[in-house]
């Protein structure tokens, strides 16, 4: 089975380093085209993994039992995870004030 | 693979916490505190081993709770008055039972390498009962001791670390102060129930 890349949204500028934004959106359909500039939502800017845990956080209705067994790991350990998430999330939310 | 095995063995709270490492830890120290009412080793202090006239099985319980509640306790309150996360009393406190597993091994060697001898010498301050192959045995085995209890160190520290998400300088810091008083205190209820 061929191993298929899921191609994944850049956040930091390849050339800089500073975060990236939003600059045009385009309609799959009937190819009509926004532009314009829009910051990302925090939830946006966390990477490939962080995302995958919110996911599936709020799939398990948010119980850390549920995400330790989930993903193998203790709860303390998943829990750690979580407060690294929300203090991410902090410091994203305090940027874009 | 590698990764995974080494973390089983430094970091297992990583996999393992709360009731479930409570009750692996439970087990494992009455096996410990088994093995070492057939030997001449007492843990008497929350990092001490020494050799001693063989105690009961009870004793032995007795002795190795005292050590265990010692430092979780004082490691409760610390992570208490330092973390900011949401903790579970649970977890530092099984942890802290499961990360003594490698008391195991100590009790192990001491029924191999048998200790007789030293307590001998010990109780009548004379080397009389000591030859050059035992010494050499007991070289070993004080060496080998040293890098279980190293290990054993880490293994608290990580439990610490974990079950209250705590890292770098504040954490090692709170951990060492709260060993050392737990020696003291452990040494200090030890003494009155043998």
């Amino acid at each position: 089975m061929p191993v298929v890349n899921e191609k994944k949204l850049p956040l930091f500028c390849p050339s800089c380093q500073s975060k990236l934004k939003v600059k045009k959106l385009v309609c799959a359909q009937c190819d009509t085209e926004v532009e314009g500039l829009y910051s990302m939502p925090p939830l946006a800017s966390l990477n490939n993994d962080e995302q995958t845990f919110v996911m599936e956080f709020i799939k398990s209705s948010g119980s850390l039992k549920d995400m330790a067994t989930f993903m193998g790991l203790s709860y303390p350990t998943v829990r750690n995870h979580l407060d690294e998430i929300i203090s991410k999330l902090t410091k994203l939310e305090q940027q874009k004030k | 693979m590698k990764q995974k095995w080494t973390s089983w063995l430094f970091n297992p709270f990583m996999y393992l916490a709360g009731w479930q490492a409570m009750i692996a830890g439970f087990i494992m120290m009455l096996v410990v505190a088994g093995l070492a009412s057939l030997s001449s080793i007492r843990f008497d202090g929350t990092l001490d081993m020494h050799v001693a006239d063989p105690l009961n099985l009870v004793t032995h319980i007795q002795l190795i709770f005292v050590d265990y509640i010692s430092l979780s306790v004082l490691l409760l309150i610390a992570g208490m008055l330092m973390s900011k996360s949401h903790y579970r009393i649970i977890d530092i406190m099984g942890t802290q039972l499961l990360a003594r597993w490698p008391l195991l091994f100590m009790t192990l060697l001491a029924l191999i390498v048998n200790l007789d001898p030293i307590r001998e010498a010990g109780k009548h301050f004379d080397p009389q009962h000591i030859d050059a192959l035992f010494t050499i045995s007991f070289m070993i085995f004080l060496c080998v001791s040293v890098i279980i209890t190293v290990w054993m160190i880490v293994l608290m520290y990580r439990s610490y670390s974990i079950s209250f998400n705590l890292i770098g300088n504040k954490a090692i810091g709170s951990f060492i102060v709260c060993l050392l008083l737990a020696e003291i205190l452990s040494k200090f209820i030890n003494l009155k129930l043998v």
